[in-house]
This record gives C-alpha cells, sequence and structure tokens, in this order.
C-alpha cells in the first residue's frame, strides 16, 4: 500500500480494504472514479483499470468490484466528516475539496429551487481527482515570462486535464520563494475552486511559497479586487477565467500595476480567439504571453508574446 | 469513651451519605447547564463558520466548562478519525467515556444519543433547529432538576442526620 492514510479514510471501509491491498505509487494515480451498481475504476498513469476485490488493477470490467449504494453513502459520509450540511456551497458547484487539495467531484439528483441548483441528491457518482504537486515543472518557463526583470500577464491555455493548473501552482510558488531571474514577490491567489492552493481549512496544502496569499473559495473577480485592496500583491494568480466580470476584474488589477497569471480552457491560440471574452482580450493585448499547453499533461507546446509572435514552439528546445 | 467515639462516627458517616446525595444532585444541575452551554458554543460554530462537526465540537470544546470540555474534545478527535460510520456512534462512544460519572444520569446521556441522529443529516437550517431543540430541552431539564433539588436537597440532608441520630439511639 503507496497510499496516504488521509486519502483511503475518505472510502467505505470495504473499499479502504481494497485500496490498502493495491501495490500502486499515488503519485501516478490520477483519478478514482465511484459510480452505484459499477465497477470501482481508476486512472493510473494516464490509463484507465477496473479494480478487483483484491486490489489487483485489471482491464476486464466483470472482474472489478461493484460499488453498492450503502458504500456511496458511507463514503460520502466520511468524505464530508458526516457534515453535508457544511458543503452545501459546494455541492451546488458540483464539488469538493478535501484535505491534500484532492478534488472530488459529485453527480446525482440535483434539487431545484426555481432556475438555480439548491442540493444535490441520491449521489451515484464520485470522482476523486487527485492533485499532484510538481515542483519545478514551470522552470523552463521562467525565462519567457520574465522579461528583463520584470514579470509579464500571462495566460495558460490548455485542455483539461492539461496541467494548467500545476504549472500555475509551480510558477506561483516560484515567483513567491524568488528565482534566479527574480527576486521573490508578494503572490496573491484566488482559488475559486480550492484547485492552486488545495486548501483545508483555510491552509494551503500545497506549497504555494512563502509570499503568497491565498483567498480560497472566492469568486475569481471579487477576489482579485478584495486582493488589490487588501493584500497588495505584486502578482495575482486565479485559474480558469470565464466570464465577463473576469475580464473587467483582471484589467483593473492591470491598472493598478499589478501583474495578472491566469489559466483558461483551450486547445491553441486559435481556439481561443473564437470565443468572445477572450478575442477582446487578445486583441486588446491584455495579456502579455500565452503560453499554449500540449496534449501530454504539463507539455507546453507554444509560447506567443502579445503580437502574436512565436516565442517557442515544441519542436525546439524550451530550456 | 470509645461508645461516644463510634456514636459520632455513625453520626458524621450518615449525614455524609445525606449531604454527598445533595451534593450529587446539585453536580448534576451545573453539569447540565455546562453541556447546554457547550451545544450553544456548538450551534454558534455552525451557525457562523458553517463549521464541520470535527471542527465544530473541537472548537465547541476549547471554550467548554470544564466538566464537559473532555467531551467535546474528545467528540472533535474521534471524528476526525472517521473510524464510525455515523456521527451517532462518535457522540455516544464519548458520552459513554467522558460523561458517565455521577454528574450524570442514563437520560442525559440518551438525550445525547437522540441529538446524535440529527447531527449530520441535511442542512445547516436543521442542524441549528436540532440543535436549538436540544438546548431548549436542556434548559427545561435544568429547571426540572432546580426545583427536585429545592424540595429534596434539605431532605436528604435531614434524613442523613436523623438516620444517624436513629442508629445511635438504637445501638445505644
Amino acid at each position: 500500500m503507496n497510499i496516504h492514510r488521509e486519502l483511503i479514510q475518505i472510502f467505505s471501509e470495504n473499499i479502504r480494504e481494497i485500496m490498502k491491498k493495491m501495490e500502486i505509487e499515488e503519485e501516478n494515480l490520477q483519478e478514482i472514479r465511484m459510480r452505484v451498481g459499477k465497477p470501482f475504476l481508476i486512472l493510473f498513469d494516464g490509463d484507465e483499470y477496473f479494480v478487483t476485490q483484491e486490489g489487483e488493477l485489471t482491464k476486464k470490467k466483470e472482474d472489478g468490484y461493484i460499488i453498492t449504494k450503502e458504500e456511496m453513502m458511507e463514503t460520502i459520509s466520511y468524505v464530508t466528516h458526516y457534515s453535508l450540511y457544511a458543503y452545501e456551497d459546494e455541492m451546488r458547484q458540483g464539488f469538493l475539496t478535501i484535505e491534500g487539495g484532492h478534488r472530488i467531484g459529485i453527480a446525482g439528483k440535483m434539487v431545484m429551487e426555481g432556475n438555480k441548483v439548491k442540493s444535490i441528491k441520491y449521489i451515484s457518482f464520485l470522482n476523486i481527482r487527485l492533485t499532484h504537486e510538481k515542483k519545478g515543472c514551470a522552470n523552463c518557463l521562467l525565462p519567457y515570462i520574465i522579461d528583463h526583470g520584470r514579470i509579464c500577464h500571462t495566460l495558460l491555455v490548455s485542455p483539461p486535464r492539461g496541467g494548467k493548473t500545476t504549472i500555475l501552482r509551480d510558477l506561483v510558488r516560484q515567483l513567491s520563494n524568488g528565482t534566479k531571474f527574480l527576486q521573490g514577490v508578494t503572490v496573491g491567489v484566488v482559488d475559486e475552486r480550492s484547485e492552486i492552493g488545495g486548501s483545508y481549512l483555510g491552509v494551503p496544502q500545497n506549497d504555494l511559497g512563502i509570499r503568497t496569499d491565498v483567498l480560497d473559495c472566492c469568486p475569481k473577480a471579487e477576489g482579485m479586487m478584495m486582493l488589490i485592496r487588501s493584500m497588495s500583491p505584486q502578482v495575482i494568480a486565479v485559474d480558469e477565467i470565464g466570464d465577463y466580470e473576469d475580464s473587467r476584474a483582471i484589467e483593473a488589477v492591470m491598472n493598478c500595476g499589478c501583474k495578472v497569471i491566469a489559466t483558461v480552457h483551450g486547445s491553441s491560440i486559435e481556439d481561443i480567439q473564437k470565443k468572445p471574452l477572450l478575442q477582446q482580450m487578445v486583441t486588446q493585448r491584455v495579456f502579455e504571453r500565452y503560453v499554449i499547453l500540449g496534449k501530454k499533461p504539463g507539455k507546453i507546446k507554444e509560447i506567443f508574446d502579445e503580437r502574436g509572435t512565436r516565442l517557442y514552439q515544441e519542436e525546439t528546445s524550451l530550456c | 469513651m470509645l461508645r461516644w467515639l463510634g456514636m459520632g462516627v455513625i453520626l458524621f458517616s450518615c449525614s455524609s451519605i445525606g449531604v454527598t446525595a445533595a451534593q450529587k444532585m446539585k453536580k448534576r444541575i451545573q453539569n447540565l447547564y455546562d453541556l447546554r452551554e457547550g451545544m450553544m458554543l456548538l450551534q454558534g460554530e455552525i451557525r457562523y463558520a458553517k463549521a464541520t462537526l470535527p471542527e465544530a465540537f473541537e472548537h465547541a470544546g476549547a471554550h467548554a466548562a470544564p466538566s464537559c470540555k473532555a467531551f467535546f474534545e474528545a467528540v472533535g478527535t474521534q471524528m476526525e478519525r472517521l473510524e464510525t460510520r455515523s456521527a451517532k456512534e462518535v457522540l455516544v462512544r464519548c458520552a459513554k467515556e467522558e460523561l458517565s460519572g455521577p454528574g450524570f444520569l442514563r437520560e442525559d446521556l440518551e438525550r445525547l444519543e437522540r441529538l446524535g441522529e440529527q447531527l449530520g443529516y441535511l442542512d445547516q437550517e436543521m442542524q441549528i433547529k436540532g440543535l436549538e431543540f436540544y438546548i431548549r430541552q436542556q434548559q427545561g431539564v435544568c429547571e426540572e432538576a432546580e426545583r427536585e433539588y429545592r424540595e429534596k436537597a434539605r431532605l436528604y440532608r435531614y434524613m442523613g442526620i436523623i438516620g444517624g441520630l436513629f442508629l445511635v439511639i438504637v445501638l445505644a
């Protein structure tokens, strides 16, 4: 067993026993999927496997351990520390973050109030996405986003699971601690989904550096303005910008002389230009660097400057 | 001389039994009030900070009166370990371990058990209402215990002394 006790404890007793028997490294474990009446499934090292009662990984679905409704209920009870009420807001968004920064996606029957999601019941699907800190994964990126000793406004672009949050996290850590290119700066992180810091009880579980302040579970636009007013950061980092409110807040932050590092879903510079919000930002040259991540997680495909000049592409050496 | 000494011992022992019984009643009243106060702290933690049960119990324990401090802290710590299937199991176990002394009656523990069935169930409002109900109920129990104390404490003390005198007379 090479999986942390804290992670195993969130599962029902039967699944705990199975996981204790699993001979895998947690570092390569990416996702754990539970669906009522369906086999127990994991995403390990980029590949999908069913888990047998004996804790062995198999490709045969009929050998997979079947998750029961009771096990799902028990797991929910542990995940929420017997306190479903404390996660009402997170549940409405469809996920919650647990100790260690792991994110648990949930699905089931939604309870609506008017047009809004009030809560969720009959939770029948769980997706436990494990967070992994990859210290140093942004090393090669730093010379491209630090220009003559100043940090550039940077947008990291990648499809889901592309590793943009992992790279953002490492960038935050390195800018905060200081690197050979730059002395440490004060960084403010608005961590709306608790993915960057993986905060638990307000304390980031991931290393975000010594000069980093985190606003956990705070809406991005509101959080950016709060940080500007209260913590005077030199850099603000946000994950997955998506609406006009975020865009306006980013502009306000930039006008305050603060640098912004953000991420967004997309696969190429052309792809993000198709989205009205981002097209406007590209046209207005809001960001000075666009970092496009490749198909392999964490792999950088291209880097552009604000004029669209390619500074790097996959074939050349990044470092 | 020895006879007088014996009579003194009997009288003292019987009086002590009466006084102890009265003190036990008084201690229970204090404990019930302390537990009620602890539950109010717990309610505050859930209402204000929307804290999870382990966190809320631990924080309430830090401010609770000495008579139930250990109970709140133990519930918080044991819930954090996620070793039981429900919050109720932890609450019952800790109540038996930490509150089963002479200052609490079985019915006091049963009320806690009923509270345990509601804790963690549904939304925040449900938790607050469940705790409100318990606090109100506990207030009633405290008042009842006080009334009982006023009625019976003096009686127990006198009964102890009278019982001692009676034994002395009989044995003399």
